[in-house]
């Protein structure tokens, strides 16, 4: 039975995630959640949310009194108070925070843009055996015996050997009648799955970019961790030349070399060729730039794309992250090279208002 | 005055018509071409302005760094602070740009200054419209004053 509590936390939980997803695109598009996140928790403030609570009037402070009167004399007002002196240097009222886990907010995410559950692809499924308790041995750890066919075999016995007495019901186990739990292996599929990050860091891309970068990745990374049991993330920046790197070098590098986006390609095909066999892995690779690609270099990213990365993966993305001079032109070309391609995906990121829209354009595929 | 300056004037005096043209001036290995889209009495509208030094050897990473920044410091003068966005030292270039590009109704236009390591350097103004997401050539409106005030400094940029 569901106890009074439960139900009103319940209804509580369903009114702060209406509200969020009300608010989806204000919570993505500020980013301000990325900061709260702490391991498989985040925290949401919801200044909206007023919880009903009996309140007490002011007491002796106007309001219909009681008390020796006349007929007919008018109750009194309370006269008009003094308007106040300014702002007050007491601390205000704090926000409402919730916590909601990680799986909960990618719940969230994908009711809020309608976001298909992905379908891991073919074989890409690594065969784990775990170990469920779901049979019976005649020998065991005494911590493991199954006490219920332990008895009703010592009962069976009894009484096929004409022991058991109805009036004085006293069962006693012997050796052969104990069972024991004991474990079967069972495989289990695990799906897993590797994204790839990439990002030009070179010097014309601004700070404003890169936290349009990170706000993006941090949703991505929500939704693509509640499909899969282990997702591996890698990071790869580059400026004329491409390199590995850890989540916060990834996310704080500014380098002021030109920009060479196959020299990320290149590396990125190597990583998956290396460690991630698209036969075992389902791979993303999600690259952003603000698409200022130096030369003819277009070219050979587009063969890399179309011979390399693209067959090994699930789904590769691009975005285009607009910087103060406009929108590069390596969007057109691939936009012009590529067409109903099914896992790739383009996206053109004029501001963080551009980030709902892109991270629908990139997962709404459900790849 | 620089007689690559008093030479690219003396081009431009010469070219008397509003016709686009190309114009341009030597003086020792010093080689300035103007691409003209509109020629006038005050001043020229160029597609894009060119400059080489013939015969330099090609320069190492620091020179041309060193000539990007000297660029950025002396062309101060066109509106738009340049800024020195990208070096790539393996393929020898440079990429300056104006710091922040003007913006009127739809449209986002800056300088863009290619410095290559073979001592040359091309300036041209590029406009990005919002309405097509597409950016394409614009002209850089100079007075003539401007035009030999840059020819000046540039034929000092590089020694």
């Amino acid at each position: 039975m569901v106890r009074k509590i439960e139900r009103d936390a319940n209804r509580f939980k369903q009114i702060v995630r209406g509200k969020i997803k009300a608010d989806l695109r204000k919570y993505i598009t500020h980013g301000e959640m990325i900061g709260k996140t702490g391991g498989e928790l985040v925290s949401i403030p919801l200044p909206q949310i007023q919880i009903p609570e009996f309140r007490y009037g002011s007491k002796n402070s106007g309001g219909v009194g009681q008390g020796p009167g006349d007929v007919g004399q008018p109750i009194g007002r309370s006269a008009d108070g003094e308007p106040g002196q300014g702002a007050g240097d007491s601390p205000g009222r704090h926000l409402l925070e919730v916590e909601l886990t990680m799986d909960e907010l990618a719940a969230i995410l994908g009711e809020g843009l309608a976001l298909p559950r992905i379908e891991p692809k073919g074989r890409a499924n690594i065969i784990e055996e775990k170990d469920k308790y779901t049979g019976i041995r005649q020998t065991g750890p005494e911590s493991l015996r199954h006490f219920k066919r332990t008895y009703k075999k010592a009962l069976k016995r009894q009484i096929a050997s004409n022991t058991y007495n109805p009036r004085d019901p006293l069962v006693i186990p012997v050796r052969e009648d104990k069972l024991y739990r004991s474990w079967n292996p069972i495989a289990l599929p695990h799906s897993n799955a590797v994204v790839l990050y990439l990002m030009d860091v070179s010097g014309s891309m601004t700070d404003d970019q890169k936290e349009i970068v990170r706000i993006e990745a941090f949703w991505i990374d929500t939704w693509l961790r509640s499909q899969y049991d282990g997702v591996t993330t890698r990071y790869i920046i580059h400026d004329a030349v491409a390199k590995e790197v850890d989540q916060h070098t990834f996310y704080h590098t500014r380098e002021s070399g030109g920009t060479r986006i196959s020299s990320a390609y290149n590396l990125a095909n190597k990583i998956i060729e290396a460690d991630h066999p698209p036969a075992d892995w389902n791979i993303y690779v999600l690259h952003f730039s603000d698409g200022d690609n130096w030369g003819e270099d277009n070219r050979q990213c587009i063969s890399l794309l179309r011979d390399q990365i693209l067959p090994k993966s699930n789904l590769f993305g691009y975005g285009q992250v607009e910087s103060p001079y406009g929108s590069g032109e390596f969007f057109r070309e691939l936009e012009e090279a590529f067409e109903n391609v099914p896992n790739l995906a383009l996206s053109e990121i004029r501001n963080k208002e551009g980030i709902y829209d892109s991270i629908k354009e990139f997962l709404g595929r459900g790849r | 005055m620089n007689p690559l300056t008093q030479k690219i004037a003396a081009a431009i005096d010469a070219h008397t018509d509003t016709s686009a043209c190309v114009i341009s001036a030597d003086f020792e290995n010093r080689h300035l071409t103007l691409h003209v889209a509109t020629g006038g009495a005050v001043g020229l509208a160029l597609d894009s302005l060119e400059y080489r030094l013939l015969d330099h050897p090609p320069l190492t990473k620091a020179e041309l760094k060193g000539w990007a920044d000297r660029l950025v410091a002396k062309l101060t003068y066109l509106m738009e602070p340049l800024v020195v966005l990208e070096l790539d030292a393996e393929v020898g270039q440079a990429q300056l740009r104006s710091q922040s590009p003007s913006e009127r109704q739809s449209m986002r236009t800056y300088y863009e200054i290619q410095v290559d390591r073979n001592a040359s350097l091309r300036l041209a103004r590029v406009t990005f419209d919002e309405a097509t997401r597409k950016r394409s050539a614009a002209t850089c409106q100079f007075t003539r004053e401007a035009i030999e005030r840059l020819a000046n400094d540039l034929a000092t940029s590089l020694d």
